[in-house]
């Protein structure tokens, strides 16, 4: 650290470097020249984003991706750059940071204007509308059954729409603008006291505006989008608490405020959403062993003060997810178990190299329609990550004592790279997208590390301004690999009908269908049908559909030689499943993305199996269009048919 | 479904009022407010807020209407404002004064450039954030040497650099 050398005495006279003045102090405000024109500049290029950004959304539905992609990308970059020019130079970077939080929003917002898409957010919004209808949170859905036990997401909904009067779709939409432009600015604050300085803490902010689930998979109405912001928030503060305990002569009652401030969001994160709980627990622990140590001039009293601020916010969030697991919600095991298993046995395959998994395995970009450009970038993504952490890691490891903080990002981006080769595994990929928002805030560092540890901001001119370029030109690919990774662009945009899509599965046709149901079963109407049948239902008619599962194998209706069970049609009487309702595309189609049931399910439901239920008299026939068909079930009659029938099947 | 509570523009007060104001009143209650950039925080707090006052609500078993809910919520924050309304920012990340005995003025300069140096390795403060007072434009001189030869970057405020003084640049030449 010192350099207490026999340096040549310099010239004297000497002056403090001009570039000194633009570094910060981590407690001020960034000594930053404030440059109004270049504001407003840059806050022009961003509407000219948007209107690029809404212009592809307009032409999409009915022009080839050719056209409308460049658009999109031209918008989505133009605003982009122009946040990433003004965080990075302006002194405005959490407003810009903010600002671009809520511009990520509006593809989201323009997939479906008036209502949710796709399958987590026509779950969570028929939560939230049993929530506001019964007046009391751990509300059911048979979509999303373990989402009853964590009511987060509902009841910050619900209470803008009670205190408001704004529609429920209008309020989750305020709530998820609210909350996602601050998953930046938290990333930001959590770089600032690390401490990093104040570009290159706007520089973390951005990249994490990069990662994979940020621009679509974040910015929707599910329990995720809010836990995520309770997950950084509580980082921060932890991060903040840890900088305050170095700085030293700290009492008991200043070090509890964090502490105990930590421990109240904690069981709101617990009550939001699993698995970010799960991965916060994570990230805390990871802080415990690999943030800086105190140093320096601190005090060397306090030792168990120090101890509490440490682990306390790991142990607070374990024992309130334990506790609410055991007394609350213990399905969210049982739920959780088949994708931890699936995840792990996809690792051991892919390290023994195991044929025996081949079943499960899946290739990128398969049937997605990506332009090659976008593929490119979804594979150059990664490597650049890969190659930044690389040597971040090796100059790290050439000056330890050097901002040793970032070990814990190390850590924490080293799951990330971890993660990837998942993603050609089936459940794996699944896992692995899940976790890239939380592992998403070590590679957000990189940059800041890369900084630090080869002293770039102190080089000459020409190569900072090589490296300002390298890297701009580094973030912009990174964007487009890690948007066009999240949501291929058959799910990105709104188009023609295809088969097995969560987005673009819901014709006119269906929404007539839905519409009918509405009108003449009403609201809460039992239908059993198919995933994407059961969405647009959900969403359109509030009808209640329920999943197939070991006690309700309803599958089987589609899959199975053998008409249903008795103890499967007993099941669905008490349950109240009085209709059933078929797409028979289900048998012409196979899907490529979600399952129609379950995961493994066969290819294709043979075509008999649709046209036999013509004939089975304890079935009549409701609503019938060119692709649906509307069943009442009649279980008197299927006894009686049942046991004068079966021996002849 | 309940009615709207709050009819049109009002909503536009409200509703920032509510993402906001419960969270920046528990913060002033932590004494947390001064020390953040407030709205960053104060939106996840009066999330958290939001949602263990609808569990506790939900658990409970008290049925409040919505406006009763908003103005519980209202007075709420009412009374944590105005308990810590007129008390000043603890500073709480203020290091404490410390002491440091040298064996020789040297000494005591080699320390302060260690100090400076300490700072601007873990991001606390640049070395024109640094100021080194003294007592006598004598004690300069030491300061000056360490701070030369390590090649760190001064300034003299309300003096003159010991090596640019006339008597010292008239004497270099002899000596050196």
């Amino acid at each position: 650290m010192t350099r207490l050398t026999d340096a040549p005495v310099p010239k004297a006279g000497i002056r403090a470097s001009p570039g000194l003045l633009r570094e910060d102090s981590p407690s001020g405000v960034p000594r930053v020249p404030s440059r109004p024109l270049a504001e407003l500049l840059a806050a022009g290029l961003v509407a000219a984003g948007a209107a690029l950004v809404v212009l592809a959304y307009r032409i999409a539905p009915t022009a080839r991706i050719q056209s409308y992609d460049p658009i999109f990308w031209a918008g989505m970059l133009l605003a982009y750059l122009a946040v990433a020019w003004r965080a990075l130079s302006g002194r405005y970077a959490v407003f810009w940071l903010g600002l671009f939080g809520l511009f990520t929003l509006l593809p989201t917002f323009w997939i479906s204007p008036d209502g949710p898409s796709g399958f987590d957010e026509i779950a969570q919004f028929a939560l939230l509308r049993n929530v506001i209808s019964a007046g009391r949170l751990f509300q059911h859905t048979p979509l999303l059954p373990i989402g009853t036990y964590y009511p987060g997401l509902q009841s910050a909904a619900a209470t803008i729409h009670w205190l408001t009067g704004l529609s429920p779709w209008d309020s989750a939409l305020t709530l998820i603008a609210v909350v996602h432009c601050l998953l930046p600015v938290q990333v930001y604050y959590i770089a600032r006291a690390l401490p990093v300085p104040h570009r290159w803490a706007a520089a973390a902010g951005l990249v994490y505006a990069a990662s994979p689930s940020f621009v679509y998979f974040d910015a929707q109405f599910s329990y995720e989008s809010v836990a995520i912001l309770l997950l950084l928030t509580i980082i921060r503060l932890y991060v903040e608490a840890l900088a305050a305990e170095r700085s030293g002569g700290r009492t008991w009652r200043q070090s509890l405020s964090a502490p105990l401030l930590i421990a109240v969001i904690c069981f709101a994160l617990v009550v939001t959403h699993h698995l970010t709980s799960l991965a916060g627990i994570a990230l805390l622990l990871a802080g415990a062993l690999f943030l800086k140590p105190i140093s320096g001039l601190a005090d060397r009293k306090g030792g168990w003060r120090r101890l509490f601020v440490r682990w306390m916010p790991a142990l607070t969030l374990a024992m309130c997810l334990g506790l609410w697991i055991v007394f609350v919600a213990p399905t969210t095991v049982s739920y959780l178990f088949p994708h931890v298993s699936g995840t792990a046995s996809d690792i051991v395959a892919l390290v023994t190299r195991s044929k025996a998994s081949s079943g499960s395995a899946r290739t990128l970009f398969s049937g997605s329609g990506a332009p090659s450009y976008e593929r490119a970038a979804s594979i150059a993504a990664p490597v650049i990550v890969a190659v930044a952490f690389l040597f971040a890691v090796i100059r790290w490891l050439q000056k330890p004592p050097l901002r040793s903080n970032f070990l814990w990002s190390f850590v924490i981006a080293a799951g990330y790279l971890v993660s990837l080769p998942l993603t050609v595994t089936s459940d794996g990929a699944q896992s692995a997208h899940r976790s890239w928002a939380f592992t998403s805030v070590g590679v957000a560092l990189l940059p800041a590390a890369l900084v630090t540890l080869f002293a770039l901001d102190k080089r000459r001119p020409w190569l900072r301004r090589t490296a300002a370029a390298v890297g701009a030109a580094a973030l912009a690919v990174v964007f487009v690999g890690n948007v066009a990774v999240d949501a291929p662009p058959d799910t990105r945009f709104p188009g023609p009908y295809q088969f097995g899509s969560d987005t673009l599965s819901i014709t006119p046709e269906t929404l007539r269908f839905a519409h009918w149901v509405e009108a003449h079963l009403g609201p809460g109407a039992h239908v059993v049908t198919d995933r994407f049948t059961a969405e647009a239902l959900t969403a359109n008619a509030d009808a209640v559909t329920p999943i197939t599962g070991p006690g309700l194998p309803i599958s089987n209706i589609w899959y199975g030689s053998r008409p249903p069970a008795p103890a499967l049609m007993s099941a669905m009487e008490y349950l109240g499943d009085d209709y059933l309702a078929i797409d028979v595309r289900d048998a012409r189609y196979t899907t490529t993305g979600p399952a129609l049931f379950y995961l493994g399910e066969p290819s294709r439901v043979p075509l008999q199996n649709i046209t036999r239920l013509a004939r089975w008299p304890w079935l009549r026939l409701l609503y019938s269009s060119q692709h649906y068909r509307l069943y009442k079930i009649d279980f008197h009659l299927y006894d009686s048919w049942y046991r004068s029938h079966a021996n002849g099947h | 479904m309940c009615a709207p509570v709050l009819p049109g523009l009002s909503r536009l007060v409200v509703l920032p009022a509510l993402l906001l104001a419960p969270g920046y009143a528990f913060l002033r209650l932590l004494g947390q407010a001064a020390g953040m950039r407030s709205i960053s925080l104060a939106v996840p707090v009066s999330l958290v807020i939001v949602i263990c006052a609808s569990l506790l609500r939900d658990v409970s078993g008290i049925r409040l209407s919505p406006l009763s809910l908003g103005l519980l919520l209202g007075v709420v924050t009412a009374l944590f404002l105005a308990g810590s309304y007129g008390r000043q920012p603890v500073a709480d990340d203020c290091a404490p004064i410390l002491g440091y005995v040298a064996d020789s003025e040297h000494d005591e300069a080699a320390f302060v450039a260690r100090e400076v140096d300490r700072l601007a390795d873990e991001g606390e403060a640049t070395p024109g954030e640094v100021a080194v007072f003294y007592r006598t434009n004598a004690q300069s001189r030491a300061f000056e040497e360490v701070f030369i030869r390590s090649g760190r970057p001064y300034v003299i405020v309300g003096g003159v650099r010991f090596y640019e003084r006339r008597e010292v640049r008239i004497c270099w030449p002899i000596c050196g």
